[in-house]
């Protein structure tokens, strides 16, 4: 499974491209840059992170995948966290790096609703 | 030549913030962790009181000290956790600001670290209820600091 999150993640970093660039104009995808550092080693500070908005009808998150979600307590701050398990509809989320993260842990499950998107490209300076 | 320009595009394009969150610049609290490591500090407390051992034999006794051994450890672990989350609401969360409206804030984050320790040192469920009590005043200031009043729910 390591392996496989490994190579996902290699996936998503990319270097810019047009047909992104024209996404984010057309609004088909949104971007946002990453403050903190409980996704490292994987996610920088810094990093624009392209995702798309995730549909309640029909999503294709699963284990593994980088999501944007609200904080649970603070509605209005959205975070970065990798999924680590699904139970039904609700979503245990956690930082990469456990030392600087305050994630599922402390929160809990998170419930679908309060998933924003999914990182699909990560752009680095 | 293409690339470039488009990195040049993207690092100028505003973006609002993504926060990979932490405990500290990030600016996230919550008095809930204090509150299960309080928890976890009474019902070590109790089981610890309730604690005997089955016989007198080698085997029994050897049994008991063990787990009294563990549930001590435990107890002293969750006790310094408790302590750590209070004192980061203290000095991090906190600000001159809240004195006003809380005139008693240091006062109670004092007993409350005071109680802390008293948990460590002792097998006393009083005290150990007594944190409990401490840990609800605090979460109580801190949602009413952030005009909010999140229901005081514990897990046990």
């Amino acid at each position: 499974m390591t392996n496989g999150l490994l190579q996902a993640d290699k996936n998503l970093l990319q270097k810019p491209d047009l047909f992104t660039l024209l996404s984010l104009l057309v609004g088909y995808r949104h971007h946002l840059r990453v403050v903190g550092k409980s996704m490292l080693p994987f996610i920088l500070e810094g990093d624009l992170l392209i995702y798309k908005k995730i549909n309640s009808k029909k999503y294709d998150l699963k284990v593994g995948d980088l999501v944007i979600a609200s904080h649970p307590k603070l509605k209005s701050h959205l975070i970065i966290k990798r999924i680590y398990k699904i139970d039904q509809k609700k979503f245990d989320l956690r930082g990469d790096n456990p030392l600087s993260s305050t994630d599922s842990r402390e929160w809990g499950l998170i419930n679908f609703n309060l998933i924003v998107g999914k990182v699909v490209k990560i752009f680095r300076d | 030549m293409l690339s470039d320009s488009l990195t040049s595009i993207l690092r100028k394009l505003p973006a609002k913030s993504v926060h990979a969150h932490c405990d500290g610049p990030c600016g996230v609290y919550d008095p809930a962790s204090a509150r299960v490591a309080a928890e976890a500090v009474l019902s070590m407390t109790k089981k610890l009181i309730a604690l005997s051992p089955a016989g007198n034999d080698q085997a029994s006794m050897s049994a008991y000290n063990n787990t009294f051994s563990r549930f001590v450890a435990i107890k002293e672990e969750e006790s310094q956790k408790t302590k750590k989350e209070l004192l980061i609401l203290w000095t991090d969360y906190f600000k001159p600001e809240h004195l006003s409206t809380y005139p008693d804030l240091h006062d109670t984050f004092w007993k409350a670290a005071k109680l802390c320790s008293a948990c460590k040192v002792s097998i006393d469920q009083s005290k150990a209820e007594e944190l409990i009590t401490a840990v609800e005043k605090i979460h109580s200031m801190f949602w009413s600091s952030k005009g909010r009043d999140d229901k005081w729910v514990t897990a046990s």
